[in-house]
């Protein structure tokens, strides 16, 4: 065998290796999800979306952790958007060329690194203990609010980013002030983009479970929570209690409770890519 | 008019200044808490204690044993995302035909946008049973299968930031090892990874980083048994599962207890700041070679 | 009264008189642009910018601090070298200036949209569809939304930044003619790279030379008999 045929060879294998190294993931992907559906599809009723957790694996249901989680998601949304968005466009159109700006990128860019637990001991603090909420959803709230800051921060940045810079000038030539730009061209040129990230940020906390429990998100919730100053649980506490639960019935809740809080990230996530598509489409300058 | 803009870059500008705060607020935690802890506890054994027991009669507050445990789960999922994710990266992006690609990264996505607490169901009901199956005396809780989950979680963090930067190189170096009449093998390893070798090393630092920090999977799969061993067939317990572990039980506030979750958080704050900085500091340093 | 003066702008001494059209010329990344670009402050974005010298406009210094740069901007116009109309309806193209003016009343805005859009000589083509996406017009028809938008806010000079570098040559002539109907109500500027455009529409000529103003004069004088060597070897085409 030449050297050619040799080099031939060995670049067909790579490409199969390749090949089945991307199967492999995709292969997981699929033996998990399976296994779950197989597992948990069948306990999913009426009942267990509506019940109260219990110590009889049959009747336990999710009630109190799904009310959780939606009250979560809504909370941090009211915190973060407004915040994220503005830093990003702060950091974006505003605070260019100072040395703050160099600053606050740097900051950004290591708290988007920040292990989400560490999140939780800040929560558990500064809003659980100094701020006195305790183990509340608002706390819950504000702690993740943080942690998923530097994503819409990031993601309104780059979407800003994206708007060619003659729409802007164009703007300021006709006497248009920053914000009056800001406002009237840039944000709703760059939405499509900026409200993906938001989504994506969003389908994140959700998901979060860690920076909660720290903050002290109670495993055993027996009634709904019905103010933002109540203590809570979430979807992804009460699987992880579950998972922790020796009897075969909790692991089959947990996988039940896993596809409902999969179900939840897949429609976010398929929504915010759905988005993003369309918006590329779109956008052709 | 002149002062709404003042008062709306003002509010703009305080948005933006909260980031700084968070950082503020994570380092004077930690800091706070950790230093009432070290006025109790010598730094000295800390860092050299053999043994971390702070919640039995008998305390020892050695963090090595937590810091064994982190780092053994993180090199098993490193060991396995680094080859399989840059592989993945470099076939999509050398490799594999446009349709291929376009229907294999949103699917890496989704493998991305799953919540980690179910990763770490995925390790304990079916790769520990799986690995128990093939290697006999491997326990129920080990670091092995939690390592290997980790791994495939960060899978697409590794391949979509290699395949970015693989993507980034200029296309006229590829054009020109082809044309001296290199196989595709050749030109990505020869001349593709080496130019792109700044991103990937990034790549492989985030992945690091996110595997120090990771908390379910390790929660769930790993077990609570701190432990100084690079054997990965036993329970062992990382920085993040020991936090969890006092957050779920009952510890009272202001006890030594409590500060212990304040220290370790410390300590992994400490080695995620350290690889995030270095992730930063190339990431600037290759921009600023293609600018 | 000179309507726009230059003073100690690098080598610049020159006005511009109202109701004309001056071109500047020169080889590409001669300056032109930058120094147009002074005249509305629009180098304010570059980071590094510095500027030494006086550029006046009604004999006020518009880089004075008092000066409202918005308020500068609505006074004087630009067009810029690719169409930009932002990615709205032609209608709120025309009506941007006004809106961010504060202007809501419908009628002011429908009277200026027929107006402006006349002007720029793009009414009869639009008329009934004022409500597409601009980005469906085609690129002159684009350039003249732009031509269009500017003239909405009634500025006094218009700027222009090579505005028929990216269009056809039937879109060009129609800019050039609308270039030279908007000169009686109107004080001009043009940068453009093409020669024999800045001899059918000027009346004065600036030539530019590696960041420097070589000479300004009656654009004839310029094309025919220009006082400096290296004016005389553009115009005939020796360099450049």
């Amino acid at each position: 065998m030449n050297s050619s045929q040799k080099n031939r060879l060995k670049d067909n294998a790579f490409k199969y290796f390749g090949i089945g190294c991307t199967l492999f993931g995709l292969l997981m992907l699929a033996i998990f999800l399976g296994n779950i559906l197989i597992e948990g599809i069948g306990r999913i009723d009426w009942g267990f979306i509506t019940s109260f957790p219990s110590r009889n694996p049959g009747k336990a249901g999710i009630l109190p952790a799904l009310i959780g989680t939606l009250w979560i998601m809504g909370l941090t949304a009211i915190i973060a958007i407004p915040l994220g968005i503005s830093a990003g466009i702060y950091l974006e159109e505003y605070g260019k060329k100072n040395r703050l700006a160099n600053i606050l990128e740097i900051n950004i860019s290591n708290l988007a690194g920040v292990p989400s637990i560490i999140y939780g001991l800040l929560g558990l603090e500064i809003f659980g203990r100094i701020m006195g909420m305790g183990g509340s959803l608002l706390a819950g709230a504000s702690t993740l609010s943080l942690l998923i800051l530097p994503i819409i921060i990031v993601s309104t940045r780059e979407a800003l980013k994206a708007v060619p810079t003659s729409i802007k000038e164009a703007s300021f030539a006709m006497g248009a002030s920053k914000w009056q730009t800001v406002w009237y061209q840039l944000l709703p040129a760059s939405f499509g983009g900026i409200v993906t990230g938001v989504i994506l940020a969003l389908s994140r906390a959700i998901g979060e479970t860690a920076p909660l429990i720290v903050i002290g998100a109670l495993a055993y919730v027996p009634f709904v929570p019905s103010s933002p100053a109540d203590e809570f649980s979430v979807l992804p506490i009460q699987i992880f209690n579950w998972i922790g639960r020796p009897q075969k019935g909790f692991a089959i809740n947990a996988a039940s409770a896993i596809i409902i809080l999969l179900l939840v990230t897949f429609i976010l996530n398929g929504f915010a890519m759905f988005l993003r598509n369309r918006w590329q489409r779109k956008v052709k300058w | 008019m002149r002062t709404k803009e003042k008062i709306i870059e003002a509010g703009l500008a305080l948005a933006a200044i909260i980031t700084v705060f968070t950082t503020i607020g994570i380092i004077w935690v930690l800091l706070s808490q950790g230093i009432d802890f070290f006025s109790e506890v010598s730094i000295i054994d800390f860092l050299t204690d053999t043994q971390w027991t702070p919640l039995f009669a008998d305390k020892h507050f050695g963090i090595l044993p937590l810091v064994a445990g982190t780092f053994l789960t993180t090199f098993i999922a490193i060991a396995v995302a680094l080859p399989v994710g840059l592989t993945i990266a470099v076939y999509l992006n050398e490799y594999a035909p446009r349709n291929i690609r376009s229907l294999v990264k949103p699917l890496l996505e989704i493998l991305a946008a799953v919540p980690t607490v179910v990763y770490g169901f995925f390790a304990l009901s079916v790769i520990t049973p799986f690995l128990q199956s093939l290697l006999p005396g491997m326990a129920g809780f080990n670091a092995l299968s939690a390592g290997i989950v980790m791994g495939i979680m960060i899978i697409p963090l590794i391949t979509s930031l290699s395949e970015d930067a693989l993507y980034a190189v200029p296309k006229s170096l590829r054009e020109a090892s082809y044309g001296m009449g290199s196989t595709r093998l050749q030109t990505a390893f020869k001349v593709m990874v080496p130019a792109a070798s700044s991103g990937i090393i990034v790549s492989v630092i985030l992945g690091i980083s996110r595997a120090v920090g990771e908390t379910m999977i390790v929660a769930i799969a790993a077990g609570q048994q701190p432990r100084l061993t690079i054997n990965p067939m036993v329970p062992i317990e990382t920085i993040t599962t020991y936090i969890v572990q006092v957050s779920t039980g009952d510890v009272a506030h202001g006890s030594l207890e409590y500060k212990t979750i304040f220290a370790a958080g410390l300590a992994l704050f400490v080695f995620t700041f350290i690889l995030n900085n270095i992730s930063y500091w190339i990431k600037k340093k290759f921009q600023e070679k293609y600018e | 009264m000179n309507k726009l003066e230059a003073k100690n702008v690098n080598v610049f001494y020159g006005a511009i008189k109202p109701n004309t059209v001056t071109a500047f010329i020169g080889p590409s990344g001669c300056g032109k642009s930058t120094f147009l670009r002074l005249f509305n402050r629009m180098n304010d974005y570059i980071d590094v910018f510095r500027m030494n010298g006086i550029i006046s406009i009604d004999g006020k210094d518009i880089y004075d601090k008092n000066i409202r740069v918005e308020e500068l901007r609505k006074q004087i116009g630009m067009v810029f070298q690719k169409p930009n109309p932002f990615p709205k309806s032609i209608y709120e193209n025309v009506v941007y200036g006004l809106r961010i003016q504060g202007i809501k009343d419908k009628k002011i805005l429908d009277e200026t949209v027929e107006t402006a859009l006349q002007q720029a000589a793009l009414w009869e083509e639009v008329k009934d569809k004022l409500k597409d996406s601009a980005l469906a017009l085609s690129g002159g028809q684009q350039q003249r939304l732009c031509i269009a938008r500017t003239l909405a806010v009634q500025p006094t000079v218009i700027l222009m930044d090579e505005p028929a570098s990216a269009l056809d040559p039937i879109s060009t002539a129609k800019i050039e003619d609308l270039i030279y109907k908007l000169k009686s109500k109107y004080t001009i500027v043009i940068v453009t790279h093409n020669m024999q455009q800045a001899g059918r529409i000027s009346d004065k000529t600036a030539f530019f030379y590696m960041g420097e103003m070589v000479e300004f004069d009656d654009t004839k004088i310029i094309f025919t008999n220009p006082k400096q060597e290296r004016t005389l070897n553009y115009v005939t085409g020796r360099f450049g």
